[in-house]
């Protein structure tokens, strides 16, 4: 089992006040290495905060969350971020670039935080560019980029530290249908390879290509 | 060092901002740096005018239709007059450079006593070599006490100084040209700052061959030194007598509307640059709070990536201290090619003005960066993540 959710409750506080709204009420959630997830549900019924808690960016209120067996539930931030750093790639919906650099700057910044050689990290960013084909876009400022080739950087950023799970929260949100079908396709080709997926969506056709589709109603998994 | 290579990357990428910031910190500083010179100035000439002669002076601006010595004798008939302070003007050459050159009568010599770095004053009667003559000079001419000299008047005529006291830095000394009406009255006008040989008149066989020095007016003042015992109705009549030989003005207030304007003149001075100070500090913070909002995002970026959040804050404050350094480092090279008017400072001034300039620029990143910092330190990382999800 690569990942494995019991009971995870999150809570957050809202307003000024004592007040809070629980809004993850005890997710039971085993994926196994290789699967390709789809997490569906209404708008506000917190998707992104369960991806955020899969992706050690934020933590449970209460519940267990294990990652190939071992509990990281209570582990300390600065494991976590090795964890995010070497094991995990993140795409999301508006794409989280560094919009005034180029293309191959964004693509390292996982490596510099891996402390990776300097000699090795342009050879190894230019690697995963030429493998989603956008090696020739290295030099161009992502600004000046379209939405597909944005998010085709995310994923080749995701991937430079051979990372074995992509977590994507709405990959295809910003997309007109063409380039979401280009981004399904790559994720489709990434996760014939072993990648393991998931993806937050609310777009019918994203869920349709996955091979299993959660849906989070009401807090829980339906 | 990653955290020291990732704050140098985020100086240099947004380079326009930063230099706008940089310069404007150092546009107010040499602004500061004016006020600083302007302010010592004239608190060194509060100083000087506290020195001179105060008690029962009283100081006449002869008019131009009487003669210096027909005004004196006039006066000094008085019997309230215990005696009449007068300086002559010359021009001294040393070394083939001009100087100024004032002659003190006993008067003056007895009255005021300017400070001295070594040696003594006029008064304490030194007793030199035969053919020399007794003289105080200022610290700038590089003498010292007991050096023996020659010095030249411009048509030629050699003399054989002494130096038996050397005035204090800045050179201050009481130098009578122009009026002394306290409308005009300035610190300038009876204190000069320039390079100096002072001696007594009972030491020269005949002052007429001295004349004042190129392009000053001749003296016109008479320094008055009333008898202690005179009663003050008398005094009162007396100097209304004497208005026929020219303006007459008690020194008391004279020193008293000097130090009343000058005060007023560095306050009006301070408002402005204060006024400047924070509008140019205003726009300052706002480009570096703008920046630092922006690196939030950033660091938003980089805490997905893998960066542990408290580096974050590392980051911000390496930052800092690096803006903080060649802020400071650009003011050095400034303050040493001469832009920040050090050259006019004394050196413990000198050292109080980089203090301040390195609190100032401290405190202007700082207020800013420690803020925001804080904000770094406490944030709730969802709130942070959920701030990534809305486009840029
Ligand atoms: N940091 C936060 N503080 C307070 N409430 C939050 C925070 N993050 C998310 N929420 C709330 O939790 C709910 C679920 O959010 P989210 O997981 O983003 O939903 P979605 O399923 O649309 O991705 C929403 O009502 C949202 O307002
Ligand atoms: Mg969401």
């Amino acid at each position: 089992m690569l990942i494995e959710m019991i009971g995870i409750e999150k809570v957050f506080k809202t307003g000024k006040v004592s007040a809070v709204s629980k809004i993850l009420k005890g997710i039971d959630l085993t994926i196994e290495k290789g699967e390709m997830v789809a997490v569906k549900g209404s708008s506000g019924a917190g998707k992104s905060t369960l991806l955020h808690i899969l992706g050690c960016l934020d933590r449970p209120t209460s519940g267990i969350y294990r990652l190939n067996g071992v509990d990281i539930t209570n582990e300390s931030s600065s494991n976590l971020s090795k964890i995010r750093n070497k094991r995990l790639g993140f795409v999301m919906q508006h794409f989280a670039l560094v919009e005034d650099d180029n293309v191959l700057a964004n693509v390292s910044v996982p490596l510099l935080f891996a402390k990776t050689p300097f000699s090795q990290v342009d050879a190894l960013s230019m690697e995963k560019l030429r493998q989603l084909g956008i090696d020739h876009l290295a030099g161009q400022k992502v600004s000046k980029l379209s939405g597909g080739e944005k998010q085709r950087v995310a994923i080749a950023r995701a991937l430079v530290n051979n990372t074995d799970i992509i977590l994507a929260d709405e990959p295809t949100g910003a997309l007109d249908q063409e380039n979401s079908a280009l981004i399904m396709d790559i994720f489709k080709k990434l996760n014939l390879l072993g990648t393991t997926i998931i993806i937050v969506t609310h777009e019918e056709f994203v869920a349709n290509a996955c091979e299993r589709v959660i849906t989070i109603a009401d807090g829980k998994i339906a | 060092m990653r955290v020291l290579l990732i704050a140098f990357r985020l100086i240099w990428k947004r380079k326009l901002t930063n230099i706008t910031i940089v310069v404007q910190i150092i546009l107010s500083i040499i602004m500061l740096a004016q006020l600083f010179v302007f302010v010592s100035d004239h608190r060194s000439s509060v100083r000087a005018v506290s020195e001179l002669p105060v008690s029962d002076t009283i100081v006449v601006s002869v008019f131009e239709y009487y003669t210096m010595e027909q005004a004196a004798r006039q006066i000094l008939a008085t019997p309230e007059v215990e005696s009449v302070g007068k300086i002559y003007t010359g021009t001294f050459f040393y070394n083939n450079v001009s100087i100024n050159l004032a002659i003190y009568n006993d008067a003056i010599i007895k009255h005021y006593f300017p400070n001295l770095t070594s040696g003594n004053w006029l008064s304490d009667n030194p007793s030199v070599d035969n053919n020399a003559i007794p003289v105080v000079v200022s610290f700038d001419m590089g003498l010292r006490t007991g050096d023996t000299v020659h010095m030249s008047l411009p048509n030629g005529d050699a003399y054989q100084v002494t130096v038996v006291g050397v005035l204090k830095e800045p050179t201050q000394y009481l130098y009578p040209s122009g009026s002394a009406s306290p409308e005009y009255f300035s610190a300038r006008v009876i204190i000069s700052p320039e390079s100096v040989v002072i001696m007594r008149d009972t030491d020269l066989s005949d002052t007429s061959v001295f004349e004042p020095a190129l392009g000053q007016p001749a003296a016109r003042n008479l320094f008055v030194f009333i008898n202690g015992d005179a009663n003050a109705a008398d005094v009162e009549a007396v100097t209304d007598a004497w208005r026929k030989y020219g303006e007459t003005t008690p020194m008391t207030s004279l020193i008293a509307n000097y130090v009343k304007d000058t005060n007023s003149l560095i306050g009006g001075a301070s408002l402005m640059f204060i006024v400047f100070l924070s509008l140019a500090a205003t726009s300052v913070l706002s480009s570096y709070l703008t920046q630092s909002m922006r690196n939030r995002r950033l660091f938003t970026v980089f805490y997905l990536l893998g960066m542990e959040w408290r580096k974050g804050v590392a980051i911000e404050i390496c930052r800092m201290l690096i803006l903080i350094i060649i802020t400071m480092s650009l003011c050095l090279i400034a303050g040493a090619s001469g832009l920040l008017m050090l050259q006019w400072m004394t050196l413990r001034s000198a050292y109080t003005f980089y203090g301040i300039v390195l609190l100032y620029i401290t405190v202007t990143f700082a207020a800013i960066g420690v803020r925001f910092l804080v904000r770094l330190v406490r944030e709730d990382i969802s709130a942070a993540l959920k701030e990534l999800q809305q486009s840029e």
